[in-house]
């Protein structure tokens, strides 16, 4: 199969984001509420079209990365910052850095 | 310019506010209108005052009083009259971040609807809008660049998010002062 062109290939965003929780939240919980968060914000057409991944989550330092299109980033932002609870717990994602590239991050 | 967010509703420490990125905050005297006359009733010393109601009548009343600087209709009601009085006499509307966090699933999908009418209304007539938190604890608070999101989720373009809580905000502490 030929490689896809760069042109052809579509443009993503990676959003540092730190995590506050009423209580300590584990990679699964803060995976599954950012997913939540987002289909819940935009649906699954949307979600399909914002194609969120999640990339990880460094509970030492409370920091997630999760990868999105780049045209549906404000949108992603959004859904992320109007998540009030993680498990019912309080909680709260805080938008750190946007970067093209995962090193860009840690710039 | 410093981005301020002007309805805090809890005692925040400032160095949290300016983690967030917010340079200038305020904790407002919240005058919750529920007859007529109410909002002469507003203290003159009391700074910062928000006139909120979820009737109409009572909104332009307190648009056309001197005392309170910023308006909040908790139901975003569409009412062009209260619209282009506020306008007039320079208020601005609250457009807060709180009622969104509090609400899920189609409560959510229906509140955001009338904000964006309201919102669109407002910036059509020349009303100022400030977006503001009105966060009772520290996981209300949002940063001015997740305000920006929201905003723009709300209708607005980065520009117009930004100027509420810019310019349009010191223009109504410069105000209160």
């Amino acid at each position: 199969m030929p490689p896809v062109k760069p042109t052809m290939r579509s443009k993503r965003r990676y959003v540092l984001f730190s995590v506050e929780c009423e209580s300590q939240a584990g990679e699964q919980q803060v995976k599954r509420a950012a997913y939540d968060a987002i289909l819940s914000f935009l649906g699954e057409y949307g979600s399909s079209l914002a194609g969120p991944k999640f990339i990880g989550f460094d509970q030492k330092r409370g920091l997630a990365v999760i990868r999105c299109s780049h045209s549906e980033l404000e949108k992603v932002e959004a859904a992320l910052a109007l998540r009030a609870a993680i498990d019912g717990k309080k909680a709260a994602f805080r938008l750190k850095k946007v970067s093209g590239t995962i090193a860009g991050l840690s710039r | 310019m410093p981005f301020a967010d002007l309805d805090v509703r809890f005692p925040v420490r400032q160095e949290r506010m300016r983690e967030l990125g917010f340079q200038d905050f305020s904790v407002p005297f919240v005058a919750e209108l529920a007859k007529p006359g109410d909002a002469r009733r507003i203290p003159p010393g009391a700074g910062l005052a928000v006139a909120c109601s979820p009737d109409v009548e009572l909104l332009r009343e307190a648009a056309r009083s001197s005392r309170a600087r910023l308006l909040f209709s908790p139901a975003f009601q569409p009412d062009v009259g209260l619209i282009r009085e506020a306008a007039e006499k320079g208020k601005a509307f609250e457009l807060p971040v709180s009622p969104l966090l509090q609400s899920a699933g189609v409560h959510r999908a229906m509140l955001m609807g009338k904000m964006r009418f309201f919102a669109r209304l407002c910036l059509k007539l020349g009303a100022p809008i400030v977006m503001v938190s009105q966060a009772r604890d520290g996981f209300g608070l949002k940063s001015p660049r997740e305000m920006v999101a929201v905003g723009q989720s709300l209708g607005l373009s980065r520009d117009q998010a930004e100027w509420s809580m810019t310019e349009a905000a010191g223009l109504v502490l410069d105000a209160s002062r």
